[in-house]
């Protein structure tokens, strides 16, 4: 069927303002008479607090509040509630809040910072992840056992591990024996940081006596953050109020409570707005994508079937969990790649260490998944002397086949991103050697779950002037989404897609939406926004009945327009029909509720007939050229195919498509958060820590695959995530490819590279 | 806001000198600010008071090509040098070196007088004035003019004194037959402080295509950056071509003394030093040949 | 201690007491309400604070706002006028070359900057006008695309 609006790039509904610099985001939220908060960090990533001296900073003119953990004794936390507001007694990472001051300017409250006290006991800090593992390890959490935590955490208590998430499916020790080929393989990712252009700011106007808080802020999701806050600070969900607008870049990184706790003790504590910015350093000391560790085996047979793989999988997931289990859960769902493999065995342990706090970064766990089991793919074509396009095609997942997680395969979208991706990138002969220069190719597939179960709502309200306004709690931050939602509107309605309003979120005003995450959005919140049309349509139908005074089974909607069978030559427009209806003036309010389909997990053994409502899938290839005397490796062009379902707006999706492969580069070539041996950070800041420059883009070619999915919004799914995971292992396999080498701990930088081709001379003598 | 200090900002030379002299209190001079400005902001004690330089375009604000060679201020901009025909021809080392600091934002307000006086060893103004021959003009209670080469003295560190300003760059006009290039080694294309940089001057006898005379210098290759003579020394005499440029990288490597920080190791800085001379090298060769 | 200045933004004057200590994005943000220039760093490194002085992009948050006095500047609140885009804004519209929306008022004005003076750039040309320009979002791609389209259309208007 020919749509009218979906399937059309139409400019985003948000991108005027944004040209213009309109639109607001957090940063630029102003309450007259707002005070400034300033947090005190711990300088140490572990220690003992013996005693903190707040006496002069309070005595200091224009301060209005200084509070410590002893003033907010509460925790937060929504996967393990193991994460005091302000330290009580012990630090566990640097960057640790310790002590909160409220202050007429920030630099009055930067000043009294200076003036506080604190005495601290320093430790030794845990910061390697098997170190903590170990059954003699010092615990950052000894109470770990009598911690809250939710359903798919699997926290083992008197240890370092936070949760270990199972996954067991046949017999692999059986299968190995079988087995005629055998391959293992290790593989690291490293601390990276989303390093999203706005930092993490914070508004909160608090009433003491009503406990009454509003909250503005830089966070993706804000209904998450009001059950912490609710939760922590024991105040009714009712009177907690967030209220997001524009969000400049998340990654995952704005995803659960940042500051917001803090800001609201602060506002709490003076009842007064307050307004808590952090500077780029204390962004990157509160949150970063932790250091990933894998160990692979595969068995296989003589013709290249893959009959059995085993995983293990270690995340550094820092001193408190955030969503660390959350990541080496759904990570598991992708470790054992998009292949049709009876027999796999993988176990995830998220481990606590005295490092900066582990949060999701673009897909859980799925790009540094993605990343082991990838190259490991091609390790194994090269040892078995098979076409690693080869080896692929024959293990991939098709229709119908059952995937790790003992899930059916519903789309065909995997193989046709495959073929795609791997068409694209070899279309031009390649030139294997110039100068000092070799050149190579290599792929790498990902498949991924998105978050069940889940919840979204939506709310549209029809003006009668026939204009509609959604309300929706999506948080839009860059990926688009009140456009896509305002497109299905559009089509469901037949309404011009410039007359749909899309609100941002308020938690007072907007209805429940669980995340914007997971690449969920497009699905969950499309089919919420669908739903919610066809409630405003059947209503319409009602009253055009009624106005017009036909039966309503005489009735039709076509595009906009209203038609009664015994009359063709008569149209009504939905104007003239709410119009009419209410007179003057009136609203029509649509609601829509929709809550996927998914089986929970079984916790021994991970399998569930539907763990996911869909699976997404994409295929990237790279072409690389590396400078075998410095190390220096440019990307010379990347292919992303990926499987979106169907691309309610193509220009988005390819947006998605192109930013991720270039977050992709900069992740796997030089970016890294570098920790000394006392656990603090060395380059917090983006004048050390480099993500790519436009100088450092690269050819980008995108493919939109589009299988439709039978149960997303006009056959769409998700999308953003997965775009970033095979960037990292394509452009991985096409060094393997150009120098016979294969590197296998992250970041790739060129530094490394040059190390690894002094150390297999002998190796490159083919290339 | 940056934490408290009072701006003072002179009309002329002379008054920012009395200014300096007369200051109580902590001061630090402030160019384009690039440098102050981060480092007032990371949290380091600020002075008492700043005092600009920038009224002061007229005495340091100069970029003039002379008979003998190019004088330019101390006050000319990253941006400017960058743009300057004469510069892009006959400094080409310099270009290459200006061209690439930061972005265009930072050369549109960063002074080559400041990065000199920051005088860190990654200056990538500084391998390139190294090679040509600068010369700084200083002044203060009289005005000297002395070789780059004795301005450094330790990252951060150089022989200015506290009531000296550094009032203008002369670079002496190349002999005929002479080139110069600058090769900055980053992790990323820009905006990149150089892991290793590489400049060279060399002038060729035409007909026999001998090597008359040559200059190596680095940057991020020592405490300072530094000039490396005995690689000078082995092409003098020597025919100019990419063999001898090898050999002449292998020993600027050696005279180099790089450090491990987290931007790259000694090792590695080391077995790239060879390669960005020799590569710097060839290009000096093919500027001359052009 | 307080220093007045004067100056003109987007074409007005402006007389100010403005701190000595504060940079000219804070003066621009907190006094002026302009809150399209944004601050992703503070320390001259990513770009999003960026205004034009005089003619040149330059990062506001390393620039003393003392130092601004008697310039002209021009924020992204400047480029639009009577109600129409500036083709540049009109090229990012079109191109898709927005997500976030966080880095694009610098990034624009870096583009204004460098298409007055070269109205032509290369591809090579456009990506160094805008090195200074962190985006987290887009990969570049279509903001150089669309850069050069406004280039275009700016010269056939000439
Ligand atoms: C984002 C960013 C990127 C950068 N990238 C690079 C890069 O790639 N390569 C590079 O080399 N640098 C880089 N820099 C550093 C800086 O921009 C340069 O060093 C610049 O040239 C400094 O000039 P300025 O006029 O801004 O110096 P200022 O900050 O004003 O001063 C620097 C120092 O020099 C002193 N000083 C200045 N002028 C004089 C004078 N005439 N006499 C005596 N003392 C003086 C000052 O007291 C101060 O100590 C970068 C900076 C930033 C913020
Ligand atoms: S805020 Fe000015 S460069 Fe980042
Ligand atoms: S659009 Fe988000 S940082 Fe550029």
């Amino acid at each position: 069927m020919a749509y009218r609006v979906v399937g059309r790039s139409v400019a985003r509904n948000d991108v005027i303002d944004k040209v213009t610099g309109r639109a607001k985001y957090a940063p630029d939220v102003v309450i007259p008479h707002m005070l400034h908060g300033k947090i005190l960090f711990s300088p140490y990533a572990s220690a003992r607090i013996i005693n903190i001296d707040t006496s002069l900073a309070k005595s200091l003119l224009g301060v209005r509040a200084v509070i410590t953990g002893k003033d907010v004794p509460y925790t937060y936390g929504s996967v393990i509630k193991d994460r005091p507001i302000f330290a009580q007694d012990v630090v566990r990472y640097q960057g640790e809040p310790i002590v909160g001051i409220v202050a007429d300017s920030e630099v009055i409250a930067e000043e009294a910072l200076n003036l506080i006290k604190i005495e601290y006991e320093e430790k030794e800090p845990i910061l390697d992840p098997f170190e903590a593992m170990k059954a003699d390890s010092s615990l950052l959490h000894a109470d770990l056992g009598s911690y809250q935590h939710n359903k798919i955490t699997y926290p083992e208590a008197e240890t370092n591990i936070c949760s270990h998430y199972k996954l067991r499916k046949g017999n692999v020790d059986d299968a190995f024996e079988k087995s005629d080929y055998i391959f293992e393989g290790e593989f690291s990712s490293q601390m990276i940081q989303h390093a999203f252009i706005e930092p993490i700011v914070a508004v909160a106007d608090a009433d003491n006596v009503t406990k009454r808080i509003t909250i503005w802020s830089t966070a993706c999701n804000p209904f998450v953050i009001r059950k912490e806050l609710s939760s922590a600070f024991n105040i009714p969900m009712g009177k907690i109020r967030m209220i997001v607008n524009n969000v400049g870049g998340s990654f995952g990184g704005k995803a659960y409570s940042k500051i917001e706790p803090h800001v609201a003790a602060l506002s709490l504590a003076c009842s007064a707005p307050v307004r808590l910015a952090l500077t780029r350093e204390e962004v990157f000391n509160l949150i970063v994508r932790g250091p990933g560790h894998f160990k692979i085996k595969t068995g296989l047979m003589k013709d290249g079937t893959i009959v059995a793989r085993k995983i293990e999988t270690v995340w550094d997931t820092g001193a408190y969990a955030e969503c660390g289990p959350v990541i080496a859960r759904n990570s598991g769902h992708t470790a054992a790649g998009p292949y049709r493999i009876p027999n796999v065995k993988i176990d995830a342990y998220c481990v606590y260490t005295n490092k900066n706090i582990a949060g999701a970064f673009r897909g859980y766990g799925v790009q540094e998944a993605t990343w082991a089991v990838e190259s490991h793919m091609d390790d194994i074509a090269r040892e078995m002397d098979i076409d690693p396009y080869d080896l692929r095609k024959k293990n991939i997942l098709h229709y119908g086949d059952e995937g790790a997680t003992g899930q059916i395969v519903e789309g065909t979208g995997l193989e046709q991103c495959l073929d795609a991706a791997w068409e694209a990138v070899n279309r031009k002969e390649i030139k294997r050697k110039s100068g000092s220069k070799l050149m190579g190719r290599g792929m790498a597939c990902v498949h991924k779950a998105t978050l069940a179960p889940s919840v979204s709502s939506a709310i549209i309200k029809l003006s009668e002037d026939g204009t509609a306004t959604l309300l929706t709690s999506t948080t839009e931050q860059g990926q688009g989404a009140t456009t896509v939602m305002a497109q299905i509107i559009a089509e469901e309605l037949g309404l011009p897609y410039e007359e749909i309003y899309v609100s941002g979120t308020d938690t007072d005003y907007t209805p429940y939406d669980t995340t914007t995450t997971a690449s969920r959005s497009t699905f969950s919140m499309g089919n919420a926004v669908l739903l919610a049309a066809r409630d405003i349509k059947e209503q319409l139908m009602i009253i055009a009945a009624e106005y017009i005074g036909v039966d309503k089974d005489e009735l039709t909607f076509e595009f906009g327009k209203i038609k009664v069978s015994s009359q063709p030559e008569k149209s009504y427009t939905i104007k003239e029909i709410v119009s009419k209806y209410y007179g003057l003036n009136g609203t029509l309010i649509g609601r829509g509720l929709y809550r996927p389909d998914s089986v929970p997990e079984d916790s021994e053994t991970g399998q569930s007939t539907k763990i996911t409502p869909f699976w997404m899938y994409g295929t990237q290839a790279a072409e690389v050229e590396i400078d075998i005397e410095t190390g220096e490796i440019n990307v010379l062009k990347l292919v992303a195919a990926h499987d979106m379902g169907s691309a309610i707006n193509p220009m988005n999706c390819r947006q998605q498509l192109e930013g991720a492969a270039l977050q992709g580069i900069g992740n796997t070539l030089y970016e890294e958060i570098k920790l000394n041996d006392k656990g603090i950070t060395v380059n917090p800041n983006f004048h050390d820590y480099k993500i790519p420059t436009a100088m450092d883009s690269v050819e980008i070619e995108s493919i939109l695959i589009e299988s439709q999915q039978k149960d997303g919004p006009y056959g769409a799914k998700g999308v953003g995530e997965p775009a970033l995971a095979p960037t990292g292992p394509a452009i991985r396999n096409a060094i393997l490819d150009a120098l016979n080498i294969g590197l296998n701990h992250l970041p790739l930088t060129q530094e490394k590279i040059l190390a690894a081709i002094e150390e297999n001379k002998e190796k490159l003598e083919g290339c | 806001m940056l934490k408290t200090f009072e701006y003072l900002q002179p009309k002329t030379l002379e008054e920012a000198l009395s200014m300096m002299k007369s200051c109580k209190g902590s001061f630090r001079l402030i160019a384009g600010g690039t440098d102050v400005i981060v480092q007032i902001r990371s949290g380091k004690t600020p002075p008492d008071y700043l005092i600009s330089l920038k009224a002061l375009n007229k005495e340091l604000g100069i970029l003039e090509e002379k008979e003998e060679g190019l004088d330019i201020g101390a006050l000319v901009t990253h941006r400017i040098l960058e743009k300057s025909p004469t510069i892009q021809k006959e400094y080409a080392a310099l270009y290459d070196g200006v061209s690439q600091v930061g972005s265009v934002q930072v050369r549109n307000v960063g002074t080559i007088g400041g990065n000199v006086c920051s005088s860190l060893p990654s200056a990538d103004s500084a391998a390139p004035l190294l090679i040509l021959g600068a010369k700084l003009n200083i002044v203060g209670d009289r005005e000297e003019s002395i070789c780059i080469e004795e301005f450094f003295t330790g990252p951060g560190e150089n022989i200015l004194k506290n009531n000296q300003i550094l009032k203008s760059i002369f670079i002496p006009k190349l002999p005929k037959n002479s080139n110069s290039a600058y090769e900055k080694l980053g992790r990323r294309k820009a905006m990149e402080i150089p892991v290793v940089g590489a400049a060279s001057y060399i002038q060729v006898d035409k007909k026999t295509g001998i090597c008359l005379d040559a200059r190596i210098a680095l940057a991020s290759s020592a405490p300072t950056p530094i000039r490396c003579y005995k690689a000078e020394q082995t092409l003098v005499g020597q025919s100019a071509e990419k063999e001898i440029f090898v050999k002449a990288g292998k020993l600027a490597a050696q005279e180099a003394n790089p450090r491990t920080s987290f931007r790259a190791t000694e090792e590695y800085r080391r077995s790239v030093i060879p390669v960005l001379v020799e590569r710097s090298l060839s290009r000096s060769l093919n500027r001359i040949k052009k | 201690m307080k220093k007045s200045i004067s100056l003109t933004i987007n074409g007005t004057k402006v007389d100010a007491e403005v701190d000595q200590n504060i940079t000219l994005l804070s003066f621009i943000r907190d006094e002026m309400g302009l809150m399209g220039t944004k601050e992703g760093c503070g320390t001259g490194d990513c770009g999003a604070c960026t205004v034009i002085i005089d003619g040149l992009a330059v990062k506001s948050c390393i620039y003393l706002a003392v130092e601004a006095d008697g310039k002209e500047i021009t924020t992204i609140e400047g480029l639009s006028i009577d109600g129409e885009l500036h083709p540049i804004q009109q090229a990012f519209v079109e191109e898709g070359a927005v997500q976030c929306g966080f880095c694009i008022p610098g990034t624009i004005l870096s583009a204004k900057a460098l298409l007055d003076e070269n109205e032509d750039p290369t591809e090579e040309e456009i990506k160094k006008g805008i090195a200074g320009n962190l985006c987290r979002c887009t990969g570049y791609v279509r903001i150089i695309k669309a850069i050069k389209k406004s280039a275009k259309v700016l010269q056939k208007a000439k």
